[in-house]
């Protein structure tokens, strides 16, 4: 029995070592590699969700390196501000999707706390994350973490073929649901986060954890809430009252209610290739009116 | 709970030491350990359903006892009967009662009668075609008098709900696995080690084979009537992978499992795509079954002795009958009569024993005959396993329909990805690495090793397998014999 138990833990030892082998390289890698760079007259970075993915053109509103994903939880956009700061010392300011989307409950088990969506971000944020968020989502999701030590092996291979992109940047929406939604929302059927606005304390907390990082590093955060379709605009009270009662001195670039047409929606949240286009001609705009 | 879980993972090193340290004193001990954790088990799922294995264990052991104390042949055959009757009642019930009720009012409705009769909402208890057949082994083996009623309710108990083989298998005869029950048993290093490695294959091959080829077969097969001829071919390919990996992968885990412990379950796959005919598949693919339906129903109706006739009826009821165990629906009867055709050619022209050693035994290579066999063999179960994916018999005429469509010929219109090759090539080092150990009871048996691998080599690949596994496995989860 002895002699299986010390094959066992030694054989147990030699998988531990490789999987923390494999972080400490993939650390190494993801920290020196250059596409932590981002050009130096690029000083305002973006984050979020799909809202600023899809509007903010990086290359029209040319101060800004975009790295909003689809679906990113402020739990990753803390992890890309901290990546992406610390390599960069001219960025002096962060854009940052606000919505009732990013705050929203629902939110929380699809972008933070679900198996399937931490599959999809575990290889390249593993090593990189804290001691605290690692083990908190080790008791939510053991095996998919403990996975992650060795699944990790693949992000050095998505690095090399996508480069900066596997953390996110603008693209152009490439579909049109706009119709389908309004008939959707004319029958009634709102999305979950239109139907209540319950906030998620874990979200926020994250939030927070982004503000208080600006103000130590004398980063300015700007909330950003870009255009969404006029048959929504009754709900944005809420949010802005959300906002002024939490965070009133976090600067709000309130875009949501801005009058665009039809043509310029890829569905009611997302701007379509034209909206991103006027957008960020916009955005550009403001920033050379008021450096 | 299931095998790839992390549940799992803390379970079986607590029950392991548990056993060995407190339970190595006394055979009592380890019994009732064994138990007690095959109730946690199995609980883990639904404890509901402990009540259904509690009574079959109690029913049964009571009738052994008193089939030992009986001698009378009326009264014997009386309580063999009412040891089916409960068995089979509750088969019955939970797993075929809603298909009896649909078929009947269809029935009724053919011939103009309007029957309402609302089906039931019945959950089905994982694993009761598997256990339920492992109880009625032990009355009918007691019934022949081949085997002595245990005096021993722990025993019997353990031997009901072993939670390695509990909830799909291999079923055990109460001849081969009570007496086990029945002896302290000793941590045996090698026999552990060799667990532990037929565990990591059985591992391997239902996470990275089996739940990878899942992703496809089920793309192909739901939505069959998007896709031509040679790709719903493929899609039988997958499932023909998928349903080999999880259900030999499940019994190499539960096999291995069972090694940890001291217990020895019978072999429940024996590398059947390398069958050169139908009758050697049927001798290599889900042995516990076959041969429990040979045992108990195939002989005792007469077998392949009688007349031409006889043998064709024996043959065509044991393998509908075989299909119908798998599930409540016509696909699976069509499955077992399908392959009854298949085997029936064989067993009349006495051909059905011709191919009982190891293919290529000695060379490695195969004959060009042995080789066109296999995938002669192979192309028909892949006919056969259409039915049985199928989600109803018109789903499988029409699948069948478009394979034997010209675009047969036309290259595959589905999406041959990165995922797609990534599979093809798991399939292909499952399918190779088989073939160079089919002369034993699965790969990686380095003690048997006529390879003669050295120790660093073989902890090499021991790593590798670990690291593939958390990589590359697929998404879904459950085994699919659970739902049998």
């Amino acid at each position: 029995m002895k002699r299986f138990l010390k094959n066992v833990a030694f054989f147990l030892l030699v998988l531990v070592v490789v999987s923390l082998a494999l972080t400490g390289l993939n650390r190494m890698f993801l920290l020196s590699a250059d596409l932590r760079k981002i050009k130096p007259d690029k000083n305002i970075l973006v984050l979020g969700d799909s809202h600023s993915k899809y509007a903010v053109n990086d290359s029209i509103f040319f101060k800004s390196a975009n790295f909003a994903q689809d679906a990113d939880s402020y739990f990753y956009s803390y992890y890309k501000l901290k990546y992406f700061h610390e390599a960069n010392p001219q960025i002096d300011s962060v854009y940052i999707s606000f919505s009732r989307h990013s705050l929203h409950k629902s939110i929380e088990k699809r972008w933070l706390l679900s198996p399937e969506h931490l599959a999809t971000r575990i290889d390249l944020y593993l090593p990189l994350l804290e001691w605290s968020d690692l083990w908190f989502l080790l008791r939510q999701m053991p095996s998919e973490i403990l996975s992650g030590f060795f699944t990790q092996m693949k992000s050095p291979f998505m690095l090399a073929s996508r480069g900066g992109k596997v953390f996110g940047g603008f693209e152009y929406l490439d579909q049109n649901n706009l119709k389908e939604e309004i008939n959707s929302l004319r029958l009634g059927e709102l999305g979950e986060e239109y139907q209540s606005f319950e906030i998620s304390e874990l979200e926020t907390g994250y939030l927070d954890r982004i503000i208080s990082y600006c103000e130590r590093n004398n980063l300015e955060l700007v909330l950003l809430g870009t255009p969404i379709h006029r048959s929504l605009h009754d709900h944005c009270q809420a949010l802005s009252d959300f906002r002024e009662s939490n965070y009133p001195t976090i600067p709000f670039l309130d875009y949501r209610t801005l009058d665009m047409k039809d043509d310029c929606f890829g569905d009611l949240v997302h701007l379509s290739p034209m909206g991103a286009v006027s957008f960020s001609k916009l955005l550009q705009l403001k920033s050379q009116l008021n450096p | 709970m299931l095998f790839n879980s992390i549940d799992f993972a803390v379970f079986l090193p607590i029950v392991f030491a548990i056993y060995w340290v407190i339970g190595a004193k006394n055979v009592r001990y380890q019994n009732l350990l064994i138990v007690i954790s095959s109730y946690v088990f199995y609980g883990w799922w639904d404890w509901r359903f402990l009540s259904l294995i509690a009574f079959s264990t109690l029913v049964d052991f009571s009738i052994g006892r008193l089939l030992e104390r009986n001698k009378e042949h009326r009264k014997r055959k009386m309580l063999l009967g009412v040891s089916v009757l409960v068995n089979l009642g509750f088969l019955g019930f939970f797993k075929y009662y809603n298909f009896f009720l649909d078929n009947f009012i269809s029935a009724f409705s053919f011939f103009g009668y309007q029957l309402h009769q609302n089906s039931l909402e019945i959950v089905l208890p994982v694993g009761i075609s598997f256990y339920t057949f492992q109880t009625l082994s032990y009355t009918i083996d007691v019934y022949r008098k081949e085997l002595d009623a245990t005096h021993d309710i722990v025993a019997f108990s353990a031997y009901v709900s072993f939670f390695p083989q509990l909830v799909a298998g291999p079923i055990e005869r109460a001849s081969q696995l009570l007496p086990q029950f029945s002896n302290r048993r000793y941590f045996d290093y090698n026999d552990a080690v060799l667990g532990l490695r037929q565990m990591l294959w059985g591992f391997f091959k239902k996470m990275v084979v089996a739940d990878n080829c899942a992703r496809f077969a089920n793309e192909i097969f739901n939505n069959s009537q998007d896709f031509n001829g040679s790709a719903l071919v493929l899609g039988s390919l997958f499932f023909a992978f998928q349903i080999y990996g999880d259900f030999s992968g499940y019994s190499d885990i539960a096999i291995g499992t069972a090694r940890l412990f001291g217990i020895k379950l019978m072999r429940n796959f024996a590398f059947p795509y390398f069958s050169r005919d139908m009758a050697e598949f049927w001798r290599r693919w889900h042995i516990s079954l076959s041969t429990w339906f040979r045992d108990y129903l195939y002989i005792p109706l007469g077998g392949s002795r009688g007349g031409t006739s006889m043998k064709i009826r024996n043959t065509f009821i044991i393998f509908i009958i075989s299909g119908f165990w798998h599930g409540a629906n016509w696909t699976f009867i069509a499955w077992g009569a399908l392959n009854a055709l298949f085997f029936l050619p064989l067993m009349l022209a006495k051909k059905n024993r011709i191919n009982m050693n190891i293919v290529a035994f000695e060379t490695n290579v195969p004959s060009l005959k042995e080789f066109l066999s296999i995938l002669l063999t192979f192309a028909l179960t892949l006919l056969a396993w259409i039915f049985f994916r199928a989600d109803d018999l018109t789903h499988a005429f029409q699948y069948l329909n478009g394979v034997f469509s010209p675009s047969f010929f036309q290259v595959p219109n589905f999406d041959m990805n990165w995922k797609f090759f990534q599979t093809i090539f798991f399939i292909s080092v499952l399918v190779v690495t088989e073939w160079f150990y089919r002369t034993h009871e699965f790969p990686f048996d380095f003690q048997n090793d006529r390879f003669k691998v050295s120790r660093p080599i073989r902890f090499l690949v021991y790593v590798i397998l670990v690291i593939v596994i958390v990589v590359y496995k697929g998404g879904q989860q459950e085994f699919i014999y659970f739902q049998f």
